[in-house]
């Protein structure tokens, strides 16, 4: 293994509790829910029933009835509804990251151990870049895993209510579903959200990188106050000045372009689903959606004010002298 | 032999204090010096130039190399422990056994464990479970099996009981040095590694106030054991340094021929701490 690969490890091995755990917990705790409605459900039909059944039709009637298109849209609905579980995920390792961005050039300064990570061979561009894809793609790639556990998990217990109504879960259930096609879109959004979060990984870096201390206060006051003032100055004087633009394209893209998908062009896919059902949202999720955002000058911009920031992340990380 | 630290007008200002002040030294390949000086003297100052932790002016060279620029190439040779580094709290031994075997292309797995066989460490144990002087015992175990040209140790038995500390300095003589080495050692603990210095360096006040080999300070530097009555003589010798001792008075002489000293009382060779404290007499005043 070389020395990136060994860096890499490292992050694993300190972060092990936010990136493997964190993500793992929060599909246990969406399939503990998901679980405890299904029971509650079954239980509730099991008093008002003696047998499953829907205007007094039995599901595995209506199971074994379906035509294939309907099962196409069973499977879409189901797909979709494995996409949007996924979310909780997502949002646990945007919050994992967020910190362990904070945290990743200043712990090691405020407890003095970067004087041994700096007493071996490792450049500091070697250091900082190891942490830049630990968050985009590493930390990533567990949250995948965990969601791909909880797809198949909510899959299981869906497949259990299907048996109690007395259906073939293989037909209702694991024909129509592709959990595996949701998991290849979700990996397919990877480098767009890592493109999207460079402005935030960027400064959350270089605050982490600079402070002396409380890096949390720094990046979050000093882009939030300053877009306070020029709200208020553009609220009081007759200047007028670009406020929203500036908490828009600053404060969110510095703070908050860690959440995947931020991206995404939530107008165009509404559009292009209005005629249809929301089962077309996955296959409106193709790679032209995907793509779309590349030819943006907003995502370069972005990406071009991250590097630059994580430049000077990594020129502070060679120079601050405060140990 | 080439000098394997040469420092030309080395100086370093942290805004208006002086930490270095166009310091000029040159430290020769298979020695092992003592930079001793009181805090703040600029030690660490200096060693963090050395080790390109910190910019300065002035010309500075490590194996050749200039620290500020090269560090990345100067690092695959030296190493160091800092008087305040700490292993992060989360790291297990093997775990650091194992990342700086994956880094260190002169790191010697074998030395490593066989140092810390010596230990009650256990490969699973956490930095954060490790009493301090378990934590230095596996900086230190870690630190010796690298194959290092230039090895700088900044305190490095800071906080470590006597026990520790005189089973640190044996084995980096026996287990650690050879000629092709270089240690560069800062403590305040003089007495222990007086004798495994070939050379000895004072700062004071950022500047070089002392840098001879030890064989040319037992030379230079005598103690003489007055009587009351040949007290001013003494004194008109202009002596570095005198203290009083059960009602005689201890002298301390920079060059003085030692014949001449020998009529005056019993002479013999201060101990580094002795002609430490003559030395730095009024640093705090």
């Amino acid at each position: 293994m070389n020395t990136f690969t060994w860096l890499l490890k490292r992050e694993y091995w300190e972060h092990r509790g936010g990136f493997q755990w964190a993500p793992l917990i929060a599909a246990g705790v969406i399939l503990a829910v998901f679980t405890i409605g299904a029971l509650t459900g079954v239980n509730a039909a099991q008093s008002n029933l003696h047998d499953a059944v829907i205007n007094n039709v039995k599901l595995g009637d209506i199971a074994a009835a379906m035509t294939p298109e309907q099962r196409a849209q069973v499977g879409g609905a189901l797909d979709v509804a494995l996409f949007f579980s996924a979310a909780p995920i997502a949002i646990t390792l945007a919050i994992v990251t967020f910190f362990y961005l904070l945290g990743s050039l200043y712990d090691d300064r405020r407890d003095r151990s970067m004087l041994f990570w700096k007493s071996l061979p490792i450049s500091d561009l070697q250091t900082v870049l190891s942490k830049v894809v630990t968050a985009t793609v590493v930390a990533p790639l567990f949250a995948l895993a965990a969601s791909l556990v909880m797809m198949l998990g909510l899959l299981l217990v869906l497949s259990l209510v299907v048996m109690f109504y007395g259906a073939n879960p293989v037909t209702v259930i694991w024909g129509p579903a592709s959990p595996l096609k949701v998991l290849g879109k979700l990996t397919l959004l990877l480098p767009l959200n890592a493109l999207w979060a460079l402005p935030s990984i960027g400064w959350l870096m270089l605050c982490s990188a600079w402070a002396r201390s409380k890096p949390f206060l720094w990046a979050t006051l000093l882009p939030v106050s300053v877009a306070t003032c020029i709200s208020i100055f553009d609220a009081v004087t007759k200047l007028r000045l670009p406020d929203s633009w500036f908490w828009q394209h600053i404060v969110f893209r510095a703070l908050f372009s860690i959440f995947p998908g931020g991206w995404l062009d939530f107008e165009g896919l509404e559009r292009r689903m209005d005629d249809k059902g929301p089962e077309v949202l996955l296959n409106a999720l193709d790679l032209q959606t995907l793509f779309a955002p590349l030819g943006s000058v907003n995502l370069w911009l972005g990406v071009a004010a991250g590097i630059g920031m994580i430049s000077a992340a990594i020129w502070l990380r060679r120079w601050r002298d405060d140990n | 032999m080439s000098a394997v630290v040469q420092a030309r007008n080395l100086s370093k200002r942290y805004g208006a204090s002086t930490a270095l002040d166009d310091v000029n030294f040159s430290i020769e390949s298979g020695r092992i010096v003592g930079l001793i000086g009181p805090n703040g003297a600029g030690k660490t100052t200096a060693l963090k130039a050395i080790l390109g932790l910190t910019d300065f002016q002035g010309e500075l060279s490590v194996l050749g190399l200039d620290p500020r620029r090269q560090r990345h190439e100067l690092m695959q040779q030296v190493c160091f422990i800092a008087d305040v580094a700490v292993l992060p709290r989360w790291l297990r031994v093997s775990e650091a056994i194992d990342f700086v075997a994956g880094v260190h292309p002169r790191f010697s797995r074998e030395k490593c464990e066989a140092f810390l066989a010596r230990t009650k460490l256990k490969p699973r144990m956490r930095v954060r479970e490790m009493s301090k002087g378990m934590i230095v015992q596996l900086h230190l175990a870690l630190v010796m099996a690298i194959d290092a040209r230039l090895l700088v140790l900044d305190e490095p038995t800071l906080g470590l009981d006597i026990l520790y500390r005189k089973e640190f300095y044996q084995s980096l003589l026996n287990d650690y040095f050879d000629e092709q080495k270089t240690i560069i050692i800062t403590t305040h603990q003089v007495e222990e590694i007086e004798h495994i210095l070939t050379d000895l360096m004072f700062i004071r006040d950022g500047k070089i106030v002392l840098d001879a080999s030890m064989d040319a300070v037992a030379d230079r530097f005598t103690e003489v054991m007055v009587n009351p009555d040949k007290a001013a003589a003494a004194r008109a010798l202009q002596p570095l340094g005198e203290r009083q001792i059960f009602g005689k008075s201890i002298f301390l002489f920079d060059g003085t021929e030692k014949p001449r000293l020998a009529e005056l009382g019993e002479t013999r060779q201060p101990s580094i701490a002795d002609l430490f404290v003559a030395t730095m007499k009024g640093t705090y005043a």
